[in-house]
């Protein structure tokens, strides 16, 4: 929007709040009636609205650090959802609400019940104007040393950068990320857990923290925490840099978390040890990676992760599912699956180029291929900090005694052949393993199913079998039997059925929908399909022609069922 | 001028605990232990006599006073107290103390704590027992107090029945004890809400049933009215004390039992707990106010949201498809 439409749109605004409003380029500032004060905001326009919302920003500078939603700028958190939906149709209106909208917010963050909103928001009140640390640290309220990797630039004059804060044990995988390549130098730096939380330093274009306001912050320690600081601080020389994690409560029961940097021209005692404003205080906003942060910002479950799934079979549906698993947050994977992982695979497997192995053997000169269990372990490790994949290229035969198996929460079989999953699901009943997702695709797209299982109740079996016995037609399948659906490109060595990573893929989130629903809540008993476009003119079932695109069926055990009543 | 009297109600039907009597599974609970203690003293005697130890059981606590809450996450808080036929002189308290403490001891399922004013029992699937021992000296009870290794462990006067009925007794008139209820069990959702687990930063919930009692004062169909007026009052009652730690003024409060021992029941809060204590209080009654004050049921309901956890929102009549922007919740 050009200015002068903009200024067309702001003569027009008819708010009751509104008290007067005056213009600079396309920054508008505005008198606004609140319930106990009047509130002075600017709204700061790019050219792009009304397709994007104005900056707010509160000019009652007076008020900054003593309001919730409002950050040393001055910025008002109102526009910020991702999920807002403004009809730009008709801007005047959308301003007319945004004003209301933000009196109102104003008027909550002067009630005395909101400091405790203020004091959550202290990491968001500095975030303007803070960096970022990367942070294993789990601060709890105990006053210790945390264990700051730092980098020291070429250049002596400049001070020294964190890295990553951590507790002094690594906790996160072996293998995670490019951790292992960090090799910096660590020191110990002090952190400060106040006991209750505190309301920031009010709003100072000099400083956005001083070293004074740290150095009061000693009242809010604990006793016991004041004498263990008193011993640490004992051991303190002076020097141009300090670093200090200080934490102080929310209401949720997490920490808010300040890295702070304090550097100064010639050595001084610790800013702990003695008040001094002659610090520069930089401030660091650590990023969380911990276990129980990061899988909830993830939208993972933290009580997945202490779950323990098997995945017998990983393919193109199997490792979907270990990966899907994986980002739902479940811990403990058993992946067990014979075959190696070929460039046949990678246009149908989650597994690409980046696993395939095309160097030979310094040895033997044999260029061997990886198994697909050592590279969906590869590849989880890599992604995941906290998980434990345990490989086994194994048939599933032969590992009848593993206790990796034995102790699983569930098995989740995605072999594909029919009569591999009876065998398996026969096995798995004199195992007593009990809790068990069957999973498969059907040729060419037309479509895929995932059944959960309690094997106490009812079987795979169950649903090849009727009154009078076993039938060679799964009351599930959406093709006729007995047509010929494989493909072969090079001769009989060279036989598959086709299907594609998307048919997989939409058969593993049914799968993965499954074991989290049975892992949280314990569903049990149930089948889903989903169906595909018949592109192939294939002939299809009767119940391919009944149901939607997408199906899901209780489960009853049948009478006829061999392996549940033979 | 909001009143939101039926969301209060609705809000006070989501919160209720019920009383023993109403609550088969707190029922339940309880008497799994009394039968276990009932079998387990059996074959005791009274030290130095052939007289069986007997006790008769009584229900205590915020469920006998019919002001109880749901508890968060089924951490029910029962309390119960057991009057053994012993005087003071035939038995001595921390003895008698250590007896049930021994016998409720050494389950696998549950820890037992030998804690100042009870024996408390706490179960691993959540839920805690607290079992407070009196003696009976010709119906004069008395508390077996303090812990193993207290100086102050003794019998102590108490008069748990009485204050059971000091509280049933707000009002003859049912509506008005209703009301009153309703009121004690708002605070103690923002007690729940607002204040930390941690030690004693939270006032004791007979506190708070006890200031409630003392300023109620009835307002038909407005229990929004009648918490202000309670809340005000609550307040009023703080008076200021000079810390020389922060050298500044903070707020205490003393609130009598109005039972013997008619002792401070905020006694184990510091002064810095009461003026938190205060802090929270003066925060709430200004809520209250500003919803009182607000002509939208939408804002007021908000408002009150802030200060009790679980308190319905009333929906905007101002939010509609046409409304020029909205929260969708979506996003990629």
């Amino acid at each position: 929007m050009i200015q002068t439409e903009l200024n067309e749109v702001i003569s027009q605004i008819k708010s009751p709040h509104l008290i007067s409003w005056e213009k600079s380029d396309r920054d508008y500032s505005f008198v606004l009636k609140g319930t106990k004060k009047d509130w002075n905001v600017k709204l700061v326009f790019s050219t792009n609205f009304p397709f994007e919302l104005p900056r707010a920003f509160l000019l009652n500078t007076d008020l900054i650090g003593s309001l919730a939603h409002v950050n040393f700028e001055g910025h008002i958190c109102i526009t910020e959802g991702d999920s807002l939906l403004w009809d730009y149709h008709r801007p005047i209106e959308v301003l007319n609400s945004l004003l209301c909208g933000i009196v109102d917010l104003l008027d909550e963050a002067v009630l005395k019940v909101s400091k405790d909103e203020l004091t959550d928001e202290y990491e968001g009140y500095f975030q303007c104007c803070a960096s970022s640390v990367n942070s294993f640290y789990e601060a709890s309220d105990a006053l210790e040393y945390a264990h700051l990797n730092i980098s020291q630039p070429d250049n002596k004059k400049k001070k020294a950068r964190p890295v990553l804060l951590n507790n002094r044990r690594n906790e996160y995988q072996d293998g995670y990320s490019n951790l292992n390549k960090v090799h910096n130098q660590v020191i110990k730096v002090i952190h400060m857990p106040l006991s209750e939380a505190v309301l920031p330093p009010k709003a100072n274009a000099n400083a956005k923290i001083s070293a004074s306001y740290v150095f009061n912050l000693k009242k809010f320690l604990s006793d016991r925490n004041k004498t263990k600081l008193a011993k640490l601080l004992h051991k303190e020389k002076n020097h141009t840099q300090f670093f200090m994690l200080l934490s102080m409560p929310r209401s949720s029961g997490e920490r808010s978390q300040l890295l702070l940097s304090f550097t100064a021209k010639k050595g001084m005692p610790h800013p702990l040890l003695e008040r001094s404003d002659e610090w520069n205080v930089e401030l660091f906003l650590p990023a969380r990676n911990t276990k129980g942060y990061l899988l909830e910002r993830g939208g993972a479950e933290n009580s997945l992760l202490n779950k323990k799934v098997a995945i017998v079979g990983c393919g193109s549906v199997g490792g979907e599912v270990a990966l899907m698993l994986s980002k739902a947050g479940v811990g403990e994977f058993t992946l067990i699956d014979h075959d190696l992982l070929e460039a046949d695979n990678i246009y149908r497997h989650r597994l690409g180029g980046r696993s395939l192995n095309y160097l030979p053997d310094k040895q033997t000169g044999e260029v061997n291929a990886r198994s697909k269990v050592n590279a969906l372990a590869s590849l989880m490790n890599l992604d995941f900090p906290y998980i434990t994949v345990n490989p086994k290229q194994q048939l599933f035969c032969n590992l009848t005694k593993d206790k990796d198996l034995l102790l699983s929460d569930l098995v989740i079989v995605a072999v594909g052949s029919p009569s591999l999953n009876l065998q398996i699901n026969r096995q798995l009943k004199e195992l007593n393993i009990n809790n068990v997702i069957f999973c498969w695709n059907e040729a060419a797209g037309i479509g895929g199913h995932s059944v959960l299982l309690d094997l106490n109740s009812l079987c795979l079996e169950c649903l090849y079998s009727d009154e009078n016995g076993f039938h060679n037609g799964c009351q599930l399948a959406l093709l006729k039997n007995g047509q010929k659906v494989s493909k072969n490109l090079t001769g009989c060595a060279g036989v598959f059925t086709p299907f594609s990573y998307l048919d997989s893929s939409q058969t593993a989130v049914m799968a993965s929908k499954y074991a989290v629903d049975h892992l949280l809540f314990g569903i049990n008993s149930k089948a889903m399909s989903w169906k595909g476009k018949n592109h192939s003119d294939l002939q299809v079932t009767e119940r391919y022609n009944r149901i939607s695109l997408k199906e899901e069926i209780e489960l009853h055990r049948e009478d006829g069922c061999r392996a549940c009543c033979g | 001028m909001a009143t939101l009297q039926k969301e209060f109600e609705d809000f006070h039907n989501e919160i209720k605990l019920g009383t023993y009597e109403e609550n088969q599974a707190l029922r339940d609970k309880r008497d799994l232990l009394i039968n276990e203690l009932t079998e387990k003293l059996k074959d005791e005697k009274v030290p130095g006599t052939d007289k069986k130890l007997t006790f008769t059981k009584f229900d205590q606590g915020s469920y006998a006073m019919n002001t109880g809450i749901k508890p968060k996450d089924d951490d029910y808080d029962i309390d119960v107290g057991i009057i053994f036929d012993v005087t003071n002189d035939e038995y001595d308290s921390n003895k008698l103390k250590e007896l049930v403490f021994k016998k409720l001891n050494g389950q696998h399922n549950r820890t037992v704590a030998f804690n100042t004013p009870c024996i408390t029992v706490k179960y691993s699937n959540g839920y805690h027992v607290d079992v407070a021992i009196y003696s009976n000296n010709d119906g004069d009870y008395h508390i077996a107090w303090g812990k193993r290794n207290s100086k102050n462990k003794q019998w102590y006067k108490s008069e748990p029945k009485k204050l059971k009925q000091w509280v049933a007794d707000v009002s003859s008139n049912s509506k008005h004890a209703e009301q009153f209820r309703r009121c004690a069990r708002y605070l103690k959702n923002w007690k729940a809400k607002k204040f930390s687990n941690d030690g004693n930063a939270a006032p004791v919930s007979i506190g708070l049933t006890i200031q409630a009692r003392n300023a109620f004062n009835f307002r038909c169909d407005n229990d929004l009215d009648a918490l202000i007026n309670i809340v005000s009052t609550m307040k009023s009652e703080f008076s200021s004390s000079f810390d020389f730690e922060s050298l500044s003024f903070k707020k205490s409060i003393e609130v009598e039992l109005p039972v013997k021992p008619f002792k401070n029941v905020y006694y184990k809060m510091t002064l810095n707990q009461t003026d938190k204590f205060y802090e929270k209080l003066d925060a709430l009654l200004e809520v209250l106010k500003e919803a009182k004050n607000e002509d939208s049921d939408h804002k007021a309901s908000k408002l009150l949201r802030k200060v009790f956890d679980g308190f319905p929102l009333v929906e905007d009549s101002k939010a509609s498809n046409t409304a020029p922007i909205i929260i969708t919740g979506n996003n990629a």
